[in-house]
Order: C-alpha cells, then structure tokens, then sequence
C-alpha cells in the first residue's frame, strides 16, 4: 500500500512549522483552563514563613514537591493568616423575583478551584512543655480567630497543626499533652479531631502524609455540604424562569462532586446539567452561550467517560451533542463562528479520544481520533469560506469598540456588547449590527490555513496508525491545498507530489488529475523547471481527465518552458504571486541553468510512450542484431525532440544507438535524410531501427537495454532527459492493473502499427555461430576394463574458407558421477608398455587439447585417442572441435573473427574381459574348504573370456604370500599365448603347501593372480595389460596328529603286501593314542590288531603290517582306526582322509587273471 | 433440456466454424480465449449468490461443483474427447479462476475415453 | 447539504475493479463531485482491511455486503464486495435515516444484478470503464433527484 520510502520522509513535511505569528482570538467557547484540568480539592496552608524559616521551608516541600500519583489529590496554597478569602454572598431567602442573567459565571470555577478553601490550616510552633504555655495559647487562639472571621458565611474546615521540635510520647503517657490539648481545643473552638500535632524529627514525610488524609477527609467533606447546600435550592426554582439556574446548578453540583473526586456522582450531574441546557429555548441571541455551555458541559462528560472506561458513551454523547448543535447556525452574518464553534467541538473530542488512548484503549480503524480531526479540519475550512464570503475588508471597524469588554466577561458566550441580556430581540439594533461588523473584521485577521494544516497533520498521524493509507493520502492533498491557500507554494508541491504515485499506480484518474493541476500552479508559482516540466508531460498525457484545450495551453507552455521562455501563468493564482512567479522565471537563477533536468518516467504517466527491444531473442556473431524503437505521443498537437538514445549493458554499442533532430522543438518541417526525425504526431507511431553487430566478447552473453533515454527542448539551453528504464513502460503499464486482454485496437491507432501487439525482446543473447564441420567417430564398443581403447576422430570442414586453430577437445562430458571421472584416462599420445603399468594412480578424464592446424574446406584431418576406463559402466564422451573463422556482416568491409564450437557427445560401455574364478582341492581331487599346514593341495585357476571380443593373453602369474609355497619346484603358469574367444574357458593348476614355521589365526591369504592380455585384433602399437586378481582368503587348521602311508602301487593275491603308517605328533605334549586295525573281508594281515601308546612332542611311531590280499580287483583296505584320548571322537574322522582307502590286487598268473575279469 | 442441446449445438457449430476457417495453430488459443471470457462472466454471474469464499480450496470446490454442474449438468461424458474441444472447456476454467483471483494454466487429457482429465495449475505470483 | 430531495436515495454509487481502479462512478449532480471521489476512494482503506481479514479472525464475514464503513458527519458510506473481488461502494446523506439497513442491502444487490448482466455482455471489456446505458439507468434509479 505505501510506498516504502515515502513514510519516514513524510513525516517532516505532514508536521506543520509554527506560523511566524499565530493569532488566535481567544473566542469564548475556547476551553478555559479551569474547565479542563483536574479539580483538585484546594487546602490553605497559614503560618509559615516557607522563605526564612527552615523548619517551615521543609514541611512546605514535603507537601508540594514531587507528588506522587499515590498521594491524596489536593492542591495546597500558602497563605499568610490573615489572607482575605473572597466575600461569600448573602445568602438569598427566596428565588421568586430573580431572574438568572447568563447562564455560568466566568469566575465561578476559578474561585472554586484557586480561591474558596475547603480547608484552612493554621500552623503554629507549639511544644507541650512550652514555658509561656498560656501566653502562645491564646496567640493561637487568636490566629484561628483571624481566619475564621475572613471565612464568614462559609463552611470551610478550619485546623491547628502544633510544630513540635519533640517526638511525641505514646498516647495516654503524656498527661500534660492531653490537658494542654484540651485546653487549646477549647480555646480555639476546635473540635479534637482538627488539632493535629506535627514534630519535625526525622520521619517528615510520614507525618505529612498523615497530616494530608486527614485534610483530604475534611475536604470531602466540605464538597459534599456543599454540594448539597447547591441542590437545596432546588425547591425555590420554577421550570419557566430559572431554566438557567438549572443547568447552573447542576453544574455546580457536578463540579463539587468533581473536586470531592466522586467522578460518578459529578457524571450524573453534568449529564443533567446538558440535559436542563436542552430544554432551554434557543434564539439567535442566547445561541452562542448556550452552545458555549453545552461544549463545556460535553467536554466534562465525554472526558469522565472515558475516565470510567467508557468511550462508547463517550462516543455517543459526542454524536449526539453535534447532532444537536450542527444546525443551530444562531446569526447568519456570524456563521463562520459557528463553524468555528463545531471545529473546536471536534478537535477537543479528539485530543480526549487520543488521550485515552494514550492510557491504554484501543481504537480501530473505523473509529479513531483521526476522524475528529479531520472533521475539525473540515469545518475550519468551512469557516474559511464563510468568512470570505461574509465578511467585507473593506468595512470600517467600529468608533466604539463593541467588543471591549471581551476579554471580561461576567458569564461565558455572552457577547459583550450586550451581557446579562436574556430576551428574544437584542436590546439595541444599532449595536448589534456594530458587533456583528466587528466580529466579522476581527475573523478577517485570523489566518485560517494555520488552524486547518495543524488539524490535517494530527489526522494524517492517526490515519497511518490505523492503516488508511488512502484516508492518509487524502489529508495529505487537503493540507497540500491549504498550503496553497496559504501561499506556501513550495510546501504545497512538495506534499502534492509525494502523494501522486498512489494515486497513478491505483490509475484513479480524476484525482489524478486534480493534484496535478494544483500541483502545475505550485510549480509555476515557485518557478520548480523540473517539477512544471514532470507535471505538464502528465498532464497533457492520455489518462489525466484535463480538457483539450487545457492540454493544448499546457503543451504550448511546456514548447515555451523548453525553448528557453517563460510560461504563461495558471490561471486562477493570486496576482501578487503571479507577479512574483514572472521575476523567478526571468531571473538568472532560472534562466542561467542549461544542465539537462533527467525525468524518470518510469513513475509518471507522460504524454509520450516508449517500446524499445530486439526483434529476436538470441542472435549469431555473424548476423546485425536488430533494435527497434517505437514512440508514440498523446499530446493534443505535435512535438519534436531532440535526441533518442538507446542504453545497452554493454556500453560499447551505445553511439550506434542515438539519434539526433536538432531542427528545434516547435519545428514543424517533414524529416530529411540528413539528420534524424524525432517530429511525434499524436496517434501516429514512430518506428527507428537499429543494426548493431555484435562484439566478439559478448559470445555467450546476453546483451540487455538499461534504459532508454529522449531529449525533449535544445541542449545548452534547457532540455529535459526523459529516461524509461528498460525498454520503456510508465506508472500505468507496470501497475499492478493488467491491461485488460482485448483483441481491440485503439480508435485513434493508425491500421499499420499495432501498438498494444507490438511484442518485443528486452534483452538479446549472442550465441556462437552455428560450426560446419563434421566429426566422425571409429572405434569398437564396447570398451572393455583396463584396456587401451583406441577411437579414431575424423574431422572434415565444410566451411567456404579456411578454418584456423582448430583444435580438439576430448574428455568425459562435465556432471557424470565423479567415480567415472576418478577411473578414466583419455589421452592422445600412443600407450607405451610402461604407460601400461604405472599411470593408472593418477586418471585424467579430460585429454589435453590437441592442435590440429588449420583446414582448408573439404580438407579432412584424423587422430586417435586413448581411453582408458579402470572401472565398468557407461560414459558419456564429449568431443569438441573448436575453431576460428574470418566472417564478413553485411557490407562491413573488415571481416570479424568468430570462434565455433562443435561438439559430439558419445556413449561409451565398459564391460570386463574376463571372468576369473579359482578352486581349491586336496590331492585326492576332493574339494576344500580349509587346507592344513604341510599338507599339499591344488589350487585352479579358470580364466573365462565375457568380452564380445577375442582377447589374447600372453600370460599369466600367480603371486604367492608368505603364507604359501610351491608344494614342489618353481611356480610355473601354464597360460601363455593364448587366444580366448567369447566364452572360451583357460584353467591353470598349482600344488602348493602351507609350511608350518608360521602359524596364522583362523586364515591366510594366498596372493594375486595376474593376466597380460589384450584385444586379439588390436595393433602391435598397443601394448598388453595387466589385470590383476586378488585371491580370496582362506581358512586354514593345525592338526594335532599327521599320518602317512607307504603302500606300493600294487599288489597280488596271495603275494604278501608290506605297508607301514608313521604317525607324527604336531603338538608339544604327549599323546596317548589307541590305534584298532578294521578286519577285512579282502585281505588277512599281521601286526597290531589294536594297539595303546604314548606319542613324545613332535615324535612319531611307526605301525608295520603285512597283508596278504585275498581277492583281486580294486580293494577295500582294511581301515586304521587313530583315536588321540585327548581329542575324543574328532580325529579318527580327519585321519581317514589323508590316507588311501583303495588299492589294486592283481590275480595270480593267468587263471587269476581270468577270475578277474569274469568276475567282474 | 432445450437449452442444454443449444449449448452443444453452439460450441460444435463454434468448433468446427474455427477448423474451417482459421489456421489450425490458431484455433485451439482462439477457443481457449473464447472459453475464458465465457468463464469469466459466469463467475461473476455463479458467485452472485453464494457467500464469501475463505480461500483457494472453497474457490476449487465452488468450480467443480456449482460451476460445473451448472455448465455441463453433471453429464460430463457429454464432453466429445476430441482435444480440440476441450480447448473451450479448459479456457472456461481459466476465466472463471482468473476472474476468482487465482491465474492458473490448465491442460485437459484423455486416457480412457469417457473420462477427461483437467489439469490446473495454480502459478503463485510473488 | 440543504435543500430538499426525494429521500431513500443514494448520492453517490461507484463501481470499483479488483485492482482498486474505478469502473465506474456517479454522483449526484454537484459542484464538488471530486469530494466523493475522494470518499469512494478512501473507503477502500476499510474495504481492504475487511476482506484481507476473511478467514482470519472468528467473526467471519462471509455476506458480500461489508455494511457501513464508515459514517462522517454529512455521508455514511456503505461497502460490497463480490466474490470475483469487484468493489460497489454507496454513499448517503448521514441525515437520510429512511435508509435502513435492508434498504441498502436491497441496492447492492440490485447493483450486483445490474453489473452481473452487464458483464456477461460479449461487447464488454471486463476491466474498461463501465458506460452500458442499461447499467446506468439502475444506478440512476438509485441515486438522489432533484424534487
């Protein structure tokens, strides 16, 4: 809603200056003081002396100084003993014959709350053990004697305070205190209860405060009788002549129970007396007093309802009281001062609205002291126009002052040349007609636009508190006006003009229209070139409601104002100042500045409207980039300017981007080829086009308008900047207001140009020039791991000149997955066998640039690359050749440089070459799980070829941990030279042992098999790789016992066959072991059919048996049962195993041979 | 009812009009617009009645009840799947959102014949 | 504001468009018509505060009619809003007490009427000014005449 900016600016000019003289006539319905301060019941302090004496000087002060708001409300005097009080009045026996002259006394209040005390305290330096105790008791006597005589016929409380040096004694202690107390009481006529005692020791403060409830206590005391002294009267009035006398004691009685703080009571009574007010019959004579009256009376009630929390009533008491009054004009020759009479009624509701508010209640935003405000100002407006309408200059003032006796009236509103008057007709015409001339010259004297801003600044203040933005606005134009009217012209501009953007961007354009008109007078009347200038291209523009002929006179003055002349003056100004305009537009200071005033028109709605941009969104290097340029004017006849320009962010292109008409701004000739033509025709729509080649370093960039700028007058004399930021647009296109679709086209367009069609680019990108060369790829996918891919890159330029620098570019394409980039190494140069084995630990994804030379068209070049790829998956290759090529633009004869790029992006797959797997067996062929140390085994290779291409190994190894060794002799590999095609298998085999000088926990790693391999098809040129597999770990044991067996190849039936087991102990503890031969159904043997021993650390025992083989064929051999009584039932089991189960038993000669056979 | 039958006589005799004598390209953004205006006064004139909308979902819920039921009837297999006569439809949900405060694109589908997809969406200014 | 009119009229009826622009704005006729420029156009501060604040506090207001805005000393002004966000405004002499609440409510929704119809006219912009003679006659019908 606001805008941001304006606000904390605002502030200083909304806060109107203090006039230089302020001269405020104090009217009678001007609130009196005494009408708005609180009452505070009035306690008389006698003798002291606060100036000599100390003593005196400090209990003054304990009571005055510093009043806390938890203090009594009590206003003290000091006074001497035999201060005079005012005469009270006899008192009257009966009403029957009197008739009221007014309806309040002027003085009454005054003499209530600074006057009349409730309470009169005589101090008195007095202690109980005063030597010369009768002497000062009858002084003291004498004193209060005095002050009683001066309060004849009032009911004042009269007390003794005794000024003690001593601290009293506990009561009852002090015999002689009471007695002596006693005594003065009597003396003095005084009750016991208005003696008091004060002693001046260190607890002061204490005492006062004491002292005061008790004062506080009387005093409402006093109020209270005398409130009710007033409304005794009451039965001696009659309804028909002491109406006045109702209102005036109702009030009294309301005042009474004010200064009694029973604000309640005093509610109840005002609100009576406005009542009994009401009933009064009111002529144009006793108007003004009883408009008077009733705004004291409305003024007490709306202030004790707010103060009892109340502001509805507070509110409604208001509304009703205006509603009352608003027509009660009384004479008409003097309707300014009712007008006057309502705005002060207005204003004081609202500072009490704003008062409360200040305590704590809340306001909202359709109820707040700002609308009271306003209100006030609305109605001292009206007076200012009632008063130039009513009251002639011209008159001559009075011989004999009628309103002499203004300042000393008896009671309030009266007028006084006629006090105390009551009945229907003034008592003299003649005289009448006097005051009502002198009162209407005096208003003449009065400067109105100092009552009214002050009004509108505290309403402005309330307004942007409650979130009326718009109300806010509004007041800030009235003062703008009322600044007028005062002739602060320059103030005036600068108030219209802070609030003109709300009012555009809203697009309410008759009030627009309005502030701008008040605003042109500002300008002219202050001679501001800039602001005349701002206001008049608005105010001749399409959306102000002005007139066309005002349009035309303004436009000829703004063609004056930019020719270097004065402008005609607006009409309707003041001569004076009119005069004084037509010096400040002839003087040097004007007339001297030939600096060009810069308008930005981004914020204004001006008369001419501008579209600027390139007609494409993106533009090679080789081609004019194209800017165009629309202008068109709603002014009512033509206009000429000076100069166009077009500001670019790079400014580079910017003096190809202006346009000069220098033939003057009233020049009305057709345009010539010479210079440019700037002549706007209203309705018609100028179209300027510029080429522009692009520069060499906004390749890749986007070239953007900043700004567009229009000189309107002659440059060195007085010339205005009008500058759009971007391509144009003012207050009404960028409003948050759409223009609403619609195929329409406006009326006054001419058919060609389209205005609201006219669809352009704010900015242009320069893209590289397209590349004409053609880069082919030749290689064989897939890649496969770790080998040496080779792509072969063709490039062949089909340019019509020769290209130059060309170079190319080769690498992973940017944003794949770093893992990619971290196993990948692309080259150009040719892998040497070294390459092979060590540049694996630092990859370069991304090949250096290759330089290639120059080509000429048609002319082809080729180059290989190496790719190398550590881990499978796929990757995207980009290839780029970048070049330089010379091009011509148009007919421009210097041809440019322009550098293209092309770029080929190329999946690639990686699969692995081979599949390896390997196998672990014992001797036996059975396969293992675990192997034991010293016990041989087997371990196979299988090398299985996955890749779609025939690879060729040149061989392989097998690199052994400490944990292993060769079971016998050297490793040898048996895969050498060989060619794998796609599934082709290759296995190797190796015996191998785990020696027991080293004992591992758990498992052991075997090593790395290693392959040297490459494509089968692949050139001489590319050296092998080497893949290197690791072997897996394996679970390895220690056995307790080992057993081995010498048996022959084979024996013969009946032939006598010698086998011995040695059995070894691997542990360094003795072992007990139980060895049972299995008998066999195949062969008898000797030795130990069962047998117990003891095994030594690391010994072994031999066991010898014979067998004698029984039947021929491959036979069971009786099986050797090992128990170790340290391992129950586990090594039998594991025994088994390493041992033969079969042999072969040959038949004897050749029957044997038979049987055999044939009973096989 | 007579009028519903008016209404679909109309839009057909609209739709096919357009394919014979504008560009192909232009007819779908002249029906969308034609659609838009159409849904931007029976908004106005649908919402007349009905109390204030809190927010965005009782604006959606008033589309495709009321306004929907007050333009099609309910029958929205009455809708021919042709895309180029959806082109209307989908413009009269735009104007009658942008006219309730919400500017949005909306695009129509059809997967399984009867059935039509609206697709709107809401383009949060600022 | 003396003189004497046909009282249950309004003298001042204005159309506002959802960017707070007017569409459309009559007046009795009057020296001062930009004063109820200026009326309508502030009224809006209320307006805006009413309808930013649906769906926010408890006492919803869901009526499209926004009832007094707020009363001067000579005007009170009465505000509504339609669903599509278009603003009626009405403003009548405070002094007019014939004008009740249902009175009022019974304007808007004969102007809501008038502008609905005149909306659905295909020849009609929505956004531009209002100037359709059919619409201007109902407000005419409204509006304050000379006795």
């Amino acid at each position: 809603m606001e805008k941001a900016g304006d606000t904390a600016e605002s502030e200083s000019v909304v806060q109107p200056e203090v006039p230089p003289q302020v001269e405020t006539m104090a009217t009678s319905w001007e609130l009196p003081t005494e009408l708005c301060c609180r009452p505070l019941a009035l306690v008389a302090l006698t003798g002291m002396d606060v100036t000599y004496n100390a003593v005196h000087r400090a209990i003054w002060d304990a009571f005055s100084a510093n009043r806390r708001a938890d203090r009594v409300p009590l206003a003290f005097r000091v006074l001497p003993g035999d201060h005079e009080y005012p005469k009270c009045k006899t008192k009257r026996q009966s009403y029957e014959w009197y008739i009221p002259k007014g309806i309040l006394k002027t003085g009454w209040m005054n003499k209530q709350l600074n006057m009349v005390p409730a309470v009169v305290v005589v101090f008195f330096d007095l202690d109980w053990d005063e030597p010369l105790w009768r002497e000062k008791q009858m002084e003291c006597a004498t004193r209060v004697e005095v002050v009683r005589a001066s309060l004849q016929g009032r009911s004042t409380r009269v007390a003794v305070v005794l000024i003690q040096k001593n601290a009293p004694l506990p009561p009852g202690e002090d015999m002689v205190a009471a007695e002596r107390a006693a005594a003065l009481c009597s003396a003095c006529e005084l009750s016991a209860k208005s003696l008091f005692v004060l002693p001046h020791t260190d607890h002061l403060l204490g005492y006062i405060i004491r002292l005061e409830n008790a004062f506080y206590e009387l005093a409402q005391n006093y109020y209270h009788m005398e409130a009710r002294r007033v409304k005794s009267h009451k039965e001696f009035l009659n309804k028909t002549t002491h109406q006045l006398l109702f209102v005036r004691h109702q009030f009294k009685i309301a005042f009474y129970n004010e200064m009694k703080q029973d604000t309640h009571t005093a509610l109840k009574h005002y609100k009576q007396a406005y009542q009994h007010l009401n009933e009064v019959r009111t002529h144009d004579t006793n108007m003004l007093e009883i408009k008077t009256v009733s705004g004291f009376i409305n003024y007490k009630i709306c202030r004790l309802s707010f103060q009892h929390n109340a502001p509805l009533d507070a509110i409604a008491q208001f509304r009703k009281h205006v509603d009352l009054f608003k027509n009660k004009v009384g004479c008409a020759e003097l309707a300014f001062e009712h007008s006057s009479w309502i705005s002060k009624q207005f204003q004081v509701f609202g500072d009490l609205f704003d008062e409360a508010i200040k305590l704590g209640l809340t306001a909202i935003q359709t109820q707040h002291p700002g609308f009271y405000y306003q209100q006030a100002a609305n109605h001292a407006i009206t007076r200012k126009e009632l008063c130039r309408k009513l009251c002639d200059p011209t008159a001559k003032y009075p011989s004999t002052d009628p309103l002499e006796l203004a300042a000393k009236l008896d009671f309030y509103g009266q007028r006084p040349w006629r006090q105390g008057h009551q009945s229907i007709d003034p008592p003299d015409a003649q005289k009448e007609r006097e005051g009502i001339l002198s009162l209407q010259l005096l208003e003449l004297t009065v400067d109105h636009s100092w009552i009214i801003i002050p009004l509108l600044s505290s309403a402005v203040a309330q307004f942007k508190k409650y979130k009326s933005a718009r109300m806010k606005r509004y007041l800030m134009v009235q003062m703008g006006e009322e600044y007028y009217h005062a002739k602060d012209y320059g103030k005036a501009l600068t108030l219209l003009t802070r609030v003109l953007w709300d009012y555009r961007s809203e697009r309410w354009w008759a009030l627009l229209t309005a502030i701008l008109t008040c605003a042109l007078k500002c300008a002219y009347l202050v001679a501001n070139v800039q602001e005349y200038i701002s206001i008049s291209l608005e105010l001749i523009g399409q959306y102000t409601l002005t007139s066309a002929e005002e349009k035309t006179r303004i436009q000829m003055n703004l063609i004056r104002v930019m020719s270097g002349d004065p402008p005609e003056p607006e009409p309707e100004c003041v001569p004076e100042a009119v005069e004084e305009a037509k010096q400040l537009w002839t003087s040097d200071a004007i007339q001297t500045v030939t600096q060009p005033f810069t308008i930005e028109l981004q914020n204004l709605v001006p008369f001419v409207e501008c579209k600027a941009g390139f007609s494409l969104a993106s533009n090679p290097p080789d081609k004019h980039m194209v800017l165009d340029v629309y202008l068109s004017v709603r002014c009512p006849f033509p206009i000429r300017f000076s100069k166009l320009s077009v500001l670019l962010s790079n400014p580079a292109y910017n003096k190809h981007c202006t346009l000069a008409d220098s033939r003057g701004i009233a020049n009305s000739d057709a345009g010539d080829a010479e210079t440019g033509d700037l002549y706007l025709v209203p309705g018609q729509v100028k179209h300027h086009q510029f080429l522009l080649i692009p520069t060499v370093e906004d390749v890749g960039r986007k070239v953007e308008i900043t700004s567009v700028a229009l000189e309107l007058g002659t440059p060195g004399t007085r010339s205005a900047i009008l500058h759009w930021q971007g391509g144009g647009g003012d207050a009404a296109t960028n409003s948050s207001a759409p223009r609403v679709m619609s195929g329409r086209r406006r009326e006054d367009q001419p058919a060609e140009i389209d205005w609201d069609g006219l669809s352009l680019y704010g900015s242009i990108s320069v893209v590289p020039r397209p590349p004409r060369v053609q880069v082919q790829l030749k290689h064989k996918p897939p890649a496969l791991a770790n080998e040496f891919y080779a792509v072969e890159l063709t490039v062949e330029s089909q340019e019509d000149d020769e290209i130059t620098e060309v170079s190319l570019h080769v690498g992973l394409k940017d944003g794949q997955d770093t893992s990619l980039e971290s196993t990948t190494h692309i080259c150009f140069d040719a892998p040497t066998q070294e390459d092979a084995e060590t540049f694996i630990d630092k990859p370069q994804p991304q090949a250096p640039g290759l330089s290639v030379g120059s080509l000429k068209t048609g002319e082809k070049v080729t180059r290989t690359m190496y790719m190398r790829c550590l881990q499978v998956g796929q990757r995207m290759l980009s290839v780029r050749v970048v070049y330089n090529i010379q091009v011509s633009i148009g007919k421009q004869a210097s041809p440019i440089c322009c550098t293209c790029v092309k770029e080929e992006i190329v999946p690639i797959e990686t699969v692995m070459p081979v599949d390896a797997s390997i196998r672990l067996k014992s001797l036996l062929m059975d396969a293992l799980e675990q192997i034991h140390y010293d016990e041989p085994f087997l371990l196979l290779t299988d090398i299985s070829c996955v890749s779609p291409w025939s690879i060729r190994i040149s061989s392989t190894e097998l690199q052994l941990t400490e944990a292993l060794r060769p079971a016998t002799g050297q490793l040898e590999s048996h895969i050498h030279k060989l060619q794998l095609n796609k599934n082709d298998r290759a296995s190797d085999c190796y015996c191998l042992t785990a020696p027991l000088n080293k004992i591992h926990q758990g498992s052991v790693l075997m090593g790395e098999y290693s392959i040297r391999w490459r494509r089968a098809d692949a050139d001489d040129s590319i050296p092998y790789v080497m893949t290197v597999l690791s072997l897996p770990e394996v679970p390895i044991m220690n056995l307790p016992v080992m057993v081995e067996m010498e048996l022959p190849a084979h024996g013969r039936v009946r032939e006598p066959l010698g086998i011995t087991y040695t059995l070894h102990n691997r542990t360094s503890t003795v072992q007990e072991m139980e060895v049972m031969m299995e008998p066999s159904e195949a062969f008898m043997f000797s030795g130990h059919k069962q047998v117990h021993f003891r095994l030594l650390p690391y010994g072994k025992h031999i066991l010898t048996y014979n067998l004698y083989p029984l039947l021929s064929g491959h036979m069971v051999l009786p099986r050797l049962h090992v128990n170790m009584l340290r391992y129950p039932g586990t090594t039998d089991q594991i025994i088994s195993k390493m041992m033969p189960t079969h042999v072969f038993i040959m038949p004897t000669g050749k029957e044997a041979m038979e049987e055999v056979f044939a009973g096989s | 009812m007579a009028d519903e039958a008016l209404f679909e006589f109309l839009h057909m005799e609209v739709v096919s009009y357009l394919f014979k004598t504008a560009d192909e390209e232009k007819c779908i953004p002249i029906l969308e617009n034609m659609g838009y205006r159409v849904g931007h006064s029976l908004a106005e004139r649908f919402t007349k009645d009905s109390s204030r909308f809190k927010d965005e979902l009782d604006i959606m819920k008033f589309i495709c009840k009321d306004f929907w039921t007050s333009v099609y009837k309910k029958q929205v297999d009455n809708l021919r799947t042709n895309h180029q006569y959806l082109a209307f439809p989908c413009g009269l949900i735009r104007g009658a959102l942008a006219n309730l405060g919400i500017s949005c694109i909306v695009t129509a589908e059809v997967q399984n014949m009867p059935a039509c997809k609206f697709q709107i969406m809401i383009q949060r200014s600022q | 504001m003396t003189g004497q009119r046909l009282s249950k009229m309004a003298v001042c009826v204005a159309v506002i468009s959802k960017e707070n622009y007017p569409l459309y704005i009559q007046t009795i006729p009057t020296e001062d018509d930009l004063k109820f420029h200026y009326t309508v156009h502030t009224s809006l501060d209320v307006v805006e505060e009413k309808i930013n604040n649906v769906g926010k506090t408890t006492n919803d207001l869901r009526e499209l009619y926004l009832g007094l805005l707020y009363p001067t000393e000579d005007y009170k002004v009465y505000g509504y809003v339609t669903n599509t966000k278009i603003k009626f405004v009405v403003v009548v002499e405070s002094s007019n007490t014939a004008l009740r609440d249902n009175e009022i409510r019974t304007m808007f929704r004969k102007l809501h009427n008038a502008y609905t119809d005149m909306v659905c006219n295909p020849f009609y912009t929505p956004g531009d000014r209002i100037t359709s003679r059919v619409f201007e006659k109902v407000v005419n019908g409204m509006m304050l005449q000379d006795s």
